[in-house]
């Protein structure tokens, strides 16, 4: 596989967002990293682009706690969509919340759930995984 | 509280208690009376078959001629058996039932023996004719009264057990009713609101609970999320070589404590409001909140042109916390400034009404108007923000609804996307 790997963060905390970026830009990869603040955004992206492969996300890193629509409602709507693409959805979140952490395990389209901070070696093993 | 519902408690299961024994004892008492009565019953008729085999030995000893055929010995004792008896019941109906018509059904009955056993006598003693002729005479006109005296006085005993039976049965029927009623009664009032207010503790406690686990997922979120943020930010400050790059990341390292201090804020707040043992209850004027909402949120009103109206002619004094009221009052209609239309001057209309015990507020706004069968259910959550705006913390209406709720009041909100929403509190 050539063609960088196109990852998505979705999360309304531009700080998360910020160090999450640098994060990657550590992990020598071809890469593009696109960035939503909330669902509602990242699903109108991924409903543009919906007939074109390449542009669609490798891997989503999601978060819970968003307003306009959260990551559980974002997964909802994601699911309607029919998404032929393997996108790995990885749910990122700070709630330790065993509901939340429950719930994400049940949908089986979520890869994993990942308590924040997300460790560097976690962040290069998903990386690399896709590729 | 506690021991006044536990001593209600005790009476009712006391007063259970009482009522099953007294109807066990009356029930006992019956059947007690009843085995009396039947052996007074038995024992009277018997008397009645001595009556009748005395009547006719009497009859015989003065036809029989023959002295030696018939053994006087016999009617003696059978005549001494029939007395003693006889007594025994004139004097248990003295004492037990001071019935006069067996009084004098004993006393007659007596002496129609007396007088059949004098007639036989006196035939034994002097055995002519004439006087035989007047013995069986006297003991034949005497002997039928006397055996129906006799049976009078069974027939007697037989109705006054039956009388005593409708009697106690009278009683059973009307203890019965009076359980019943008691019963009812105590149901009613002890257990009924027992019931209720273990109903309502339910509630509280769920309520509680609720709130427990928000407060769960503030320090799960809220505090964990900015942490998390800075220990990243230090990550990445420890690892970068450049000195603008580094003064980047102290200012987000600045924005990150100002978050982590504004939630501390708020936690501490919520805490205050879990811990109301001492919120002051007072007397306050709506309008007095009203202006120093106003005050406060000078700024916004100036800066969108909003127009506030309020009318509080029929409800303009409620009791409520002040502090609690004002931060109510601030949140909302700071709410209806914050998310207004682009295209309209917001108006804001405060109404208060009166209710039985309550008062309601409402307050209606022809802003932007939130999508509730979407945003229903979290409206008031924590963290949930419906619109984008650099502003919306997701934490003013969580906070309200607390605040509304830990003094038992009611908030609700009916919007409608792009007219506007209205908020109503009734405290």
């Amino acid at each position: 596989m050539n063609r960088p790997l196109n990852i998505c963060l979705i999360d309304d905390d531009d700080i998360h967002l910020y160090t999450l970026k640098r994060a990657l830009n550590e992990i020598e990869l071809p890469k593009i990293v696109t960035t939503f603040s909330d669902g509602e955004e990242a699903i109108n992206y991924i409903q543009d682009n919906i007939d074109n492969n390449d542009s669609l996300p490798d891997i989503i890193l999601l978060d819970i706690n968003m307003p306009i629509m959260d990551g559980f409602d974002f997964i909802e709507t994601y699911l309607k969509l029919h998404i032929d693409k393997k996108i790995s959805i990885y749910m990122l979140s700070s709630s330790v919340n065993p509901n939340d952490i429950k719930r994400a395990k049940e949908i089986s389209i979520i890869s994993d759930y990942i308590i924040k901070p997300i460790k560097d070696e976690t962040l290069e093993q998903i990386l690399h995984s896709k590729h | 509280m506690k021991y006044s519902s536990r001593l209600r408690y005790i009476i009712f299961i006391v007063t259970t208690i009482i009522l099953i024994f007294t109807d066990q004892y009356l029930l006992e008492m019956r059947l007690e009376d009843q085995k009396l009565d039947a052996e007074l019953i038995n024992l009277s008729g018997r008397q009645r078959m001595y009556s009748q085999k005395i009547a006719n030995q009497l009859l015989f000893v003065a036809l029989e001629t023959d002295k030696n055929v018939y053994n006087t010995s016999s009617l003696k004792a059978l005549t001494d058996e029939w007395k003693s008896e006889h007594r025994k019941l004139y004097l248990n109906n003295l004492e037990l039932h001071q019935s006069k018509l067996l009084d004098s059904l004993f006393l007659i009955s007596s002496n129609q023996l007396e007088n059949m056993s004098e007639a036989s006598l006196l035939f034994q003693q002097n055995q002519s004719d004439s006087i035989l002729q007047f013995s069986i005479k006297t003991i034949a006109k005497l002997k039928t009264p006397f055996l129906l005296n006799m049976e009078a006085i069974v027939a007697e005993y037989q109705r006054l057990a039956e009388q005593k039976l409708l009697k106690t049965k009278n009683v059973l029927f009307w203890f019965s009713w009076f359980s019943i009623i008691v019963l009812i009664a105590e149901f009613s009032i002890i257990i009924i609101p027992f019931l209720n207010k273990l109903q309502i503790k339910n509630v509280e406690l769920e309520k509680a609970n609720i709130q427990l686990e928000s407060f769960a997922d503030i320090t799960s979120h809220n505090l964990r999320a900015p942490v998390s943020n800075l220990n990243s930010l230090l990550h990445i400050y420890n690892s970068s070589n450049s000195t603008q790059d580094r003064e980047t990341i102290f200012l987000k390292i600045e924005t990150v404590i100002h978050n982590l201090t504004n939630t501390l804020g708020n936690l501490l707040e919520f805490l205050k409001i879990k811990n109301n043992n001492d919120v002051k209850i007072e007397s306050i004027k709506l309008n007095e909140v009203l202006d120093h909402t106003k005050e406060l949120l000078t700024d916004p009103i100036f800066k969108s042109s909003a127009v506030i109206k309020a009318d509080f002619s029929t409800a303009s004094v409620v009791k409520f916390n002040r502090q609690y009221l004002d931060s109510i009052f601030f949140n909302i209609i700071g709410n209806s400034i914050k998310y207004k239309a682009n295209d309209r001057i917001p108006q804001i209309l405060i109404k208060s009404e009166p209710m039985k015990k309550k008062t309601k507020i409402t307050f209606k706004d022809n802003g932007l108007g939130i999508d509730l069968k979407r945003h229903g259910s979290k409206l008031f959550g924590l963290n949930k923000t419906f619109h984008r705006h650099p502003e919306a913390n997701g934490i003013g209406l969580y906070m309200t609804k607390i605040k509304v709720e830990s003094l038992g009041g009611t908030i609700y909100a009916e919007s409608e996307v792009d007219k506007g929403s209205t908020f109503t509190i009734i405290i």
